[in-house]
């Protein structure tokens, strides 16, 4: 098998153990002098992190070996590419779930306390919202999540983590009544938003809750007024009725706008069961009463010309008074934004993505990721599927450099890669006639996003990835399968954690 | 001869690596622990230590105490005449445990390791540094205080390999590392703490609970002679209530007395806030280092606070055992300093050693993002250093402006840990001039270099003209230049610290005019009587004769103390 770079740095072969690679780099860290070349311990300790990443999955996924270049004796998998490999090895999933047999024993009786506190909450939350007249507010919510916590058996650390996945999962699991002030209440209870690292430490639902609450953030610093508009729009979208031809035709262009935009949010605090009979009574509507999509806006839009002579005449005014005063009329010096736009996309790339990974290969692309912008913003152009797969493949076969591994950003590149496999896979199950009675909601999803104008800016490209894999990640039930919050139990909700489209 | 010295808070300590162990050294009056006070005496030499401290109740106007808590800061203190910054005095403190050092060690010492809270921002860090130049010294390293408590036990156990908890409580701050050692690999692998937590606002609270339950006045607080009394007794009975069951806190006011009884479980009670918020670093730091408390091996306790029981309990049933603090957790953190200075002297019996310590907390820049609507939203933070970071480490992002034709660039540097910059703490700015481009054209790479004094660099080139600005971090007032240090270097050398030789002497008088202060009536008059015959035998010069003066001076103090129930002053509260 081939040497993964890292054990070549540290000398050793792919015999080597935890215990070799600890003296390696015990041996090696000592011939180094930190304070004068830090750029050599960097190296150093890069490569002794990869390492250890590595041999610890190769115990963990011993029987799922990748097959390399050489010896193709693994038995054939049946998911398309390494499906839970490069998830464990990139994010530590919840150090709840590690491997070790003795890990699994001690944990059992920090999951039956978690357990007890979950099912506690779980039924004092159903009953408080079982009139949903009069749900609950935050700081009812909060005061029952506390009172929950507040238990002596609580004060045991796996007992708190794990109870605080559980509860991540029952909110990315989609919407209930009551859940926007839950939201809102165990996020200021576990304090999810004062540390990112934590919440990526909760595994594949941390991700989707940071992405919420960035999602959130954003929409926070939206103006006053659009604001409200939309969250009257998203307080309606809770309701069941269907909306009349009026209601579509001044609301169903933002609504679209809104989910192309927080998806992960609105999946949280919205009810986005209703969207599909939004979307079908619309399409249903004679064309003129559908109202007018929200177009991107780079510039004011001015659509009459009376508008643009003043907008001339302003400008002209503005720069006449600026000359007066002598001073260049710039604005002030905003803040910087890592922005990536298309057009600089280097010849070589689509020969580059079309490579079998290699060092070399993973080397150019992680600069090119590295210079066009890893995107804090989820609206970012990406560089395309296939970079983003080929950025996966890298890193699952061990050879992408080590200093951006942990980069927030790579986290959402394998997480677009990984949602787009579940809507493959959901794609080919669509077209197995044995599911076909289960599968009526995920055949509409993957049929009317392609089907209506986006309604989205025209800087994106209609991403269908996107549109389509965030239905399938939230696993709109149907309404026959909806789990009831009381039989929810903590395994219940964890098991969801690894995406397994149909569970069987 | 390198010597590692804690700059604490309440207490500093100098030790150094000797025959393949780390010793403390005792200052002028034979003990380890060299209060960290500074006072101005009258005859305008400088009083450190013990005497300044006794000197808080006498001469407040003339004494300054707890002075690390504003380092970094531009806050000044008057001593008589005359304004000091922090960094002077603790220059001043830290010149004394020079000159202790060179006495014990019997050659010149100019290179320090100087101990700082882990968390410790930038400018906090580099006042330190500026202190130890000031008091003519070498700063070799900063080093983190857990990681020093680390170090002295991790010393003893190189052979095995072990994960240790280090729970450093001290005065004022409170920090948690997880260290990991193997193969004589030292390695701290995270970090985390409060840096407004510590042993006083255990006090803070036990004061509160006295201000409502008595029903003293609450206009007592602005009268500071009461407040330190009450901050004296209310030491006392915590201190007390480590050994016997109940305590009491009773202070006199003029005629009025007013008292507390406090046990255990009301001291618990009072303080369950603080015991809640000293819960949080501890986990954090057990997820940042993918470790659960069953694969720790053991927990080690360092910093005075941490002697209270309610802080063991707390360590015990988070773990599920008993912490230990085979070292005494007042002097842990100075002999770790001193096992780094033999690390940094290359000492023949460290051969096999090295020590890696980590970032403690995560960096930034702030950034815009873009709306839907093409609008941007400000004030998002971007991490470019994450914390638990190995150090040295240096990482490059690439940023671009939001606009065509922008002039500058302005880089804001934050440290912390939330999505919003409004919620982490602002270290400094930077501008970088861009050239007259569309805004693609104009990326600029900024590199943050974190080193492992925890001093940051930050370089920002820009892309296309390779220009580059290196941050000296604007916007920080709190800094001294080089030019500064300087010159204050030159005044302060002109101050003269008392004679070693005769420190004793001075002590022993601060501790009596204290005494004085608080007896009334006809036992003042003999007391004062007594003060002057001792002044008088110092004034002989005979040495037999100041000896044995001093013997009989310091027992009937003793004497004085105990008796009326004068308490002995207990260390400052900020």
């Amino acid at each position: 098998m081939m040497v993964p770079y890292c054990l070549q740095q540290l000398e050793l072969d792919t015999t080597a153990d935890e215990r070799a690679i600890r003296r390696a780099y015990a041996q090696k860290l000592k011939k180094i002098d930190q304070a004068a070349d830090p750029a050599g311990f960097q190296a150093l300790r890069s490569a002794y992190e990869a390492a250890l990443a590595w041999v610890r999955d190769d115990n963990r996924n011993a029987a799922a070996d990748l097959p390399s270049d050489g010896t193709c004796d693994a038995p054939q998998v049946v998911e398309p590419v390494p499906a839970n490999a490069p998830w464990d090895m990139v994010f530590p999933t919840p150090w709840v779930h590690r491997a070790s047999k003795d890990d699994r024993r001690s944990d059992d009786e920090a999951r039956v306390l978690a357990s007890d506190a979950f099912t506690r909450f779980t039924e004092a939350f159903d009953a408080a919202t079982a009139n949903r007249q009069a749900l609950p507010d935050v700081e009812a919510v909060r005061a029952m999540l506390e009172e929950t916590m507040a238990g002596d058996a609580l004060v045991n650390m796996v007992a708190r983590n794990i109870l605080e996945h559980g509860f991540a999962c029952l909110l990315i699991q989609g919407w209930k009544p009551g859940h926007e002030a839950l939201f809102v209440a165990v996020t200021d209870v576990f304090r999810w938003d004062e540390d990112r690292r934590h919440l990526y430490d909760l595994g594949e639902v941390g991700f989707q809750i940071d992405r919420a609450l960035q999602e959130r953030a954003m929409f926070d610093r939206l103006k006053p007024r659009t604001r409200r508009q939309r969250e009257l729009l998203i307080a309606r979208l809770r309701s069941p009725s269907a909306p009349d031809a009026r209601e579509l035709k001044s609301s169903y262009w933002l609504l679209e706008d809104l989910y192309a935009n927080f998806p992960t949010w609105l999946g949280i605090v919205t009810d986005l069961n209703n969207l599909p009979r939004w979307r079908e009574l619309h399409a249903a509507l004679p064309p003129r009463q559908r109202g007018r999509p929200i177009l991107a806006r780079k510039r004011p839009v001015i659509s009459y010309w009376h508008g643009w002579a003043l907008m001339t005449a302003l400008i002209l005014l503005i720069k006449g008074i600026g000359h007066l005063n002598g001073e260049p009329s710039h604005p002030p010096p905003p803040l910087p934004l890592r922005l990536a736009t298309s057009s600089e996309l280097p010849v070589t790339l689509p020969e580059l993505v079309g490579k079998a990974p290699s060092p070399q290969v993973c080397e150019e692309i992680s600069r090119i990721y590295v210079a066009f912008g890893t995107g804090t913003s989820f609206q970012d152009v990406k560089l395309g599927e296939s970079f983003d797969r080929q950025i996966a493949a890298c890193i699952g076969k061990l050879i992408w450099p080590q200093s951006t591994l942990h980069d927030t950003a790579i986290g959402q590149v394998l997480l677009r890669d990984r949602l787009r496999l579940v809507a493959e896979r959901e794609k080919a199950l669509v077209l197995d006639p044995r599911m076909r009675t289960d599968v009526r909601n995920h055949g509409q999803a993957t049929e009317f996003p392609r089907g209506t104008g986006t309604g989205t800016s025209a800087e994106t490209p209609p991403d269908d990835t996107k549109t389509v894999a965030s239905p399938g990640a939230f696993r709109r039930s149907d309404p026959n399968r909806r789990l009831s919050t009381s039989k929810c139990t903590i395994e219940a909700l964890t098991s969801w954690s690894a995406i397994r489209p149909y569970a069987s | 001869m390198i010597i590692g010295i804690d700059l604490g808070t309440t207490n500093s300590l100098a030790a150094a690596w000797k025959e393949g162990r780390p010793h403390l050294i005792p200052n002028g009056l034979g003990e380890y622990l060299t209060p960290s006070c500074v006072s101005l005496d009258e005859d305008g030499t400088i009083l450190v230590g013990k005497a300044a401290r006794e000197r808080l109740q006498t001469h407040p106007d003339k004494t300054a105490a707890v002075f690390k808590r504003y380092m970094g800061s531009e806050r000044t203190i008057r001593l008589g005449k005359r304004l000091f910054r922090p960094e002077e005095l603790s220059a001043l403190v830290l010149r004394s445990l020079k000159e202790d050092a060179e006495a014990a060690l019997g050659q010149p010492v100019t290179e320090a390791i100087i101990t700082v809270p882990a968390y410790f921002s930038d400018a906090q860090r580099k006042a330190t540094r500026a202190a130890g130049v000031l008091a003519g010294l070498k700063v070799d390293r900063l080093l983190n205080e857990p990681t020093a408590a680390s170090l002295a036990y991790g010393i003893h156990q190189l052979d095995a390999e072990s994960r240790f908890l280090v729970v450093d409580l001290g005065g004022g701050t409170f920090d948690v590392s997880v260290l990991e050692i193997f193969e004589g690999v030292m390695e701290v692998r995270a970090s985390a703490g409060d840096n407004f937590l510590g042993g006083e606002d255990f006090i803070a609270c036990m004061i509160d609970r006295f201000f409502e339950q008595t029903g003293a006045p609450v206009s007592l607080k602005a009268d500071a002679a009461f407040m330190q009394r009450l901050i004296a007794h209310a030491e006392a009975a915590k201190r007390t209530l480590s050994e016997k069951p109940t305590a009491t806190i009773e202070v006199l006011d003029g005629g009025q007395s007013y008292s507390l009884d406090l046990d255990e479980p009301a001291l618990e009670q009072i303080c369950a806030p603080l015991l809640q918020r000293l819960r949080a670093p501890i986990e954090r730091v057990l997820r940042d280092a993918n470790l659960r408390g069953t694969e720790l091996d053991k927990v080690v306790l360092a910093g005075g606070a941490t002697r209270m029981p309610l802080v063991r309990r707390l360590v015990a049933r988070m773990f599920g055992r008993f912490p230990e603090c085979d070292i005494n957790p007042d002097e842990v953190v100075a002999l770790g300093a001193a096992v780094q200075a033999g690390l940094s002297m290359k000492d023949a019996a460290l051969e096999d050693v090295v020590m890696t310590d980590v970032a403690p907390y995560t960096l930034g820049v702030e950034v815009a993002m873009r709306l839907y609507d093409g609008s941007f939203s400000e004030g998002h933070f971007d991490p470019i250093i994450d914390r638990s970071s190995p150090v040295p480490i240096s990482r490059v992002k690439t940023y671009s402006p939001i606009r065509d034709r922008q002039r500058e660039l302005e880089l804001k540097i934050y440290q912390g840990e939330a999505r919003l910059v409004a919620d982490n703490i602002l270290l400094g700015s930077l501008k970088v001039r861009l050239p007259d481009l569309p805004s693609k054209d104009c990326a600029v790479d900024v590199r943050f270099t974190y080193d492992v004094n925890g001093l940051l660099e930050v370089e920002a080139t820009v892309q296309k003209t390779q220009h580059t600005v290196t941050v000296v971090i604007e916007g920080n007032p709190g800094l001294l230049s080089d030019a500064e240090i300087s010159a204050r270097f030159a005044a302060l050398s002109e101050l003269k610290i008392h004679p070693r030789d005769r420190v004793e002497n001075r002590t022993l008088l601060a501790r009596a005019e204290r005494v004085y202060q608080q007896v009334r009536g006809q036992e003042r008059e003999s007391f004062g009587a007594e003060i002057c015959l001792f002044e008088a035998s110092l004034a002989s010069q005979d040495r037999r004769r100041v000896e044995t003066a001093r013997q009989a001076f310091g027992e009937l103090v003793d004497h004085m103390e105990r008796v009326l129930r004068v308490l002995p002053q207990a260390e400052p509260q900020g």
